[in-house]
């Protein structure tokens, strides 16, 4: 019986257990503070709305973003394999879990919203903006990862939107049920490009993609592939550097410049909401100019100790200096847009300006990743695979 | 073909190359020879284009490297460097070690999957080709590592002290074969460092001699003997050009410790 109906409504049946601890985890928080109310005498009106409450938005966070990540291929390298390797195309459901919202879902949230009533203050636009809020943000994540780019970036710009106009619940609301039409027309698109082979964030170690396999040797090899000292540094580095692309760099960026707007705009004093993004800029202004300078030089290192360019005379090698051009470009770019807008300008507009110009310049400043290792004046150099035990030393 | 045009390599202060020029055409075997920190290891690594040299050119089959993409990327992907001390993934079998690489180098699927197991069995690594490599013996590390330079099917090699590092007989055997077959039958262009005599001997088509970063003789085996005038074993040739003081000090050792 429960099997029939757990097929019959796999989302409802699934979430079952989360509704019944949430709803002992919230009925004893109650207990506990009506208790608490009428030993003291004191009004906890507001403390219980908060606690209850809180425990509310948050499940309903939880659910939003487990029903995208238990239910999209993507996010599960296990039930992906499978589904390729059976007759399943994008006119079928998928077999287990639907990705998108279905009306078990409405069931779920109304009982959260039920469960809410008990509270002296109305939550329920809130638990749905949660749901949603946490339903999209895994949404475009799976976008970025079924490189279904363009509605990750819409998905991102919605929330952003519906972030800004946070205290009034319904235009929010009504912003995140647009979102959510945009994503729903994603989400058939990345499903109907299946199969895919998720992609990866860029990172510092040496893996290498090795993709266009014959089935047999991508067995063998596996989705990625380490080929040690000294092949990762000649070739596999220089086969996919896993660089990003000039619209992409620029639609990051920009996207980037406006959620910095929006969650400084999320402080009610206009003071105040220079405050957080003074402090990412002065953070992003360093470390992202660092962070390239780290992935360019962890391998590729200096041809001459700094002893050697004095005794030799060659204080400045051109072809190796010039990796430390556009991070100190970046970091320059950014303070020069700062003083020379912030007259023309609140802080609270500049501050995410000038943080979009240094990420700019650092995404995009010569030379590109792939150049760089494959012409720079450098010295290749074991790097990191000599401390890590996951290489071992032949000879 | 490889050129290398007054090449000058310094990591400090102390040039390791001063001025080396050379030109190594396709299908020889090169020996490069030399007392210990002399160059030759810095050598190879300039050619391999490990390092870039502080002056000089480096040209592979007339691409200079390190000047355009393309060109670099199109050396890489018919070159192979093996230093001594190659490092390499533990967690992986020997197998997909090889096949890693080949996948490198765009081996053909059917080919690389055959080769890389015949390789395995030629190196007597048939039985460890799938166990991880973090179990094998030095020597073991070391024919993977051989193998992994062969599978790559590419026409240049660049080995650093090819033979040392715990082969045994069969190994060496081995490796000395395939190297013969490679530049007699496949034109192949391969550059190697050992301290030898017989194995150089036996494999190079010509032998460099390195000392205090420079060039002392890049002759034939006979050339070489011509020059050194002295038609006994190369390891007698070879020491009156890298060690032309070492019967001197031995005499004065003898008189003075052991008369």
């Amino acid at each position: 019986m429960s099997r029939r109906l757990s097929r019959r409504f796999p989302v409802l049946a699934g979430s079952v257990p989360w509704l019944l601890f949430v709803s002992v985890l919230y009925l004893f928080a109650e207990v506990v503070m009506i208790q608490l109310e009428g030993l003291g005498g004191i009004g906890l009106g507001d403390a219980r709305t908060r606690i209850g409450g809180g425990i509310l938005v948050i499940s309903c966070l939880i659910h939003g973003s487990s029903r995208v990540i238990s239910a999209h291929p993507a996010f599960d390298d296990g039930y992906r394999g499978w589904l390729m390797g059976v007759p399943w195309t994008n006119r079928k459901r998928l077999p287990f879990l639907p990705v998108e919202m279905v009306w078990e879902d409405v069931v779920v949230v109304g009982w959260f919203i039920l469960l809410a009533k008990t509270l002296p203050v109305s939550i329920a636009p809130w638990l749905v903006v949660a749901w949603l809020t946490a339903n999209l943000v895994m949404l475009g994540w799976s976008f970025f990862l079924t490189r279904t780019t363009g509605f990750c970036y819409l998905t991102a710009l919605g929330l952003g939107f519906a972030i800004h106009s946070i205290r009034q619940q319904y235009v929010s609301l009504a912003i995140l049920a647009a979102t959510y039409v945009v994503a729903y027309e994603g989400l058939k698109r990345a499903l109907d490009a299946f199969p895919w082979e998720p992609r990866k964030l860029p990172n510092l170690s040496t893996n290498v993609q090795i993709t266009d396999l014959s089935s047999d040797v991508h067995g063998l090899v596996g989705s990625s592939g380490h080929a040690g000292w000294p092949y990762e540094r000649m070739l596999g580095q220089v086969i996919d550097p896993r660089g990003i692309s000039r619209p992409d760099a620029i639609l990051i960026t920009l996207l980037a410049m406006f959620w910095l707007y929006v969650l400084s705009s999320l402080l009610p004093n206009h003071l105040d909401r220079a405050v957080p993004a003074a402090f990412v800029f002065m953070i992003v202004s360093w470390a992202a100019p660092l962070i390239r300078l780290g992935i360019y030089t962890s391998g590729y290192e200096n041809p001459l100790s700094p002893l050697g360019r004095i005794a030799t005379f060659r204080l400045v090698i051109p072809r190796h200096d010039v990796v430390c051009l556009t991070p100190l470009c970046a970091g320059l770019a950014g303070v020069l847009v700062l003083l020379a807008f912030r007259r023309f300008a609140p802080l609270e507009i500049v501050l995410p300006i000038a943080t979009a110009v240094v990420v700019l310049v650092t995404l995009l400043g010569p030379p590109s990743l792939r150049r760089w290792r494959l012409t720079g004046g450098h010295r290749l150099a074991i790097g990191v695979q000599k401390n890590n035990r996951d290489f071992v030393e032949a000879g | 073909m490889i050129e290398l045009i007054e090449i000058v390599q310094h990591y400090g202060v102390r040039p390791v190359l001063k001025g080396v020029s050379l030109r190594i055409e396709r299908g020889e075997v090169v020996a490069v020879v030399g007392p210990n920190g002399m160059g030759k290891t810095t050598l190879l690594a300039v050619m391999a284009g490990v390092l870039f040299p502080q002056h000089g050119e480096v040209l592979i089959n007339g691409i200079k490297r390190r000047e355009t993409m393309e060109g670099e990327f199109e050396i890489r992907k018919k070159s192979v460097y093996l230093p001594d001390k190659p490092w390499l993934p533990a967690g992986r079998t020997g197998l997909e070690f090889l096949l890693a690489v080949g996948v490198l180098y765009d081996v053909e699927r059917e080919r690389l999957m055959e080769h890389a197991r015949r390789l395995l069995e030629l190196f007597d690594l048939s039985r460890l080709g799938d166990s991880p490599i973090r179990t094998y013996s030095a020597g073991q590390k070391k024919k993977v590592a051989l193998c992994s330079a062969l599978v790559a099917d590419a026409p240049l090699l660049i080995l650093d002290e090819p033979f040392s590092g715990g082969l045994d007989p069969s190994g060496l055997l081995t490796l000395k074969r395939i190297i013969q077959r490679l530049a007699r039958r496949h034109s192949s262009t391969i550059v190697l460092s050992s301290p030898v005599p017989e194995l150089i001997e036996e494999l190079a088509t010509r032998i460099l001699v390195v000392r205090e970063g420079e060039i002392v003789a890049f002759e034939t085996l006979e050339g070489l003997k011509g020059l050194a005038g002295h038609r006994g074993r190369l390891g007698d040739v070879l020491e009156r050009f890298m060690f032309p003081d070492t019967h001197e000090k031995l005499e004065c050792y003898f008189q003075e410790f052991l008369p």
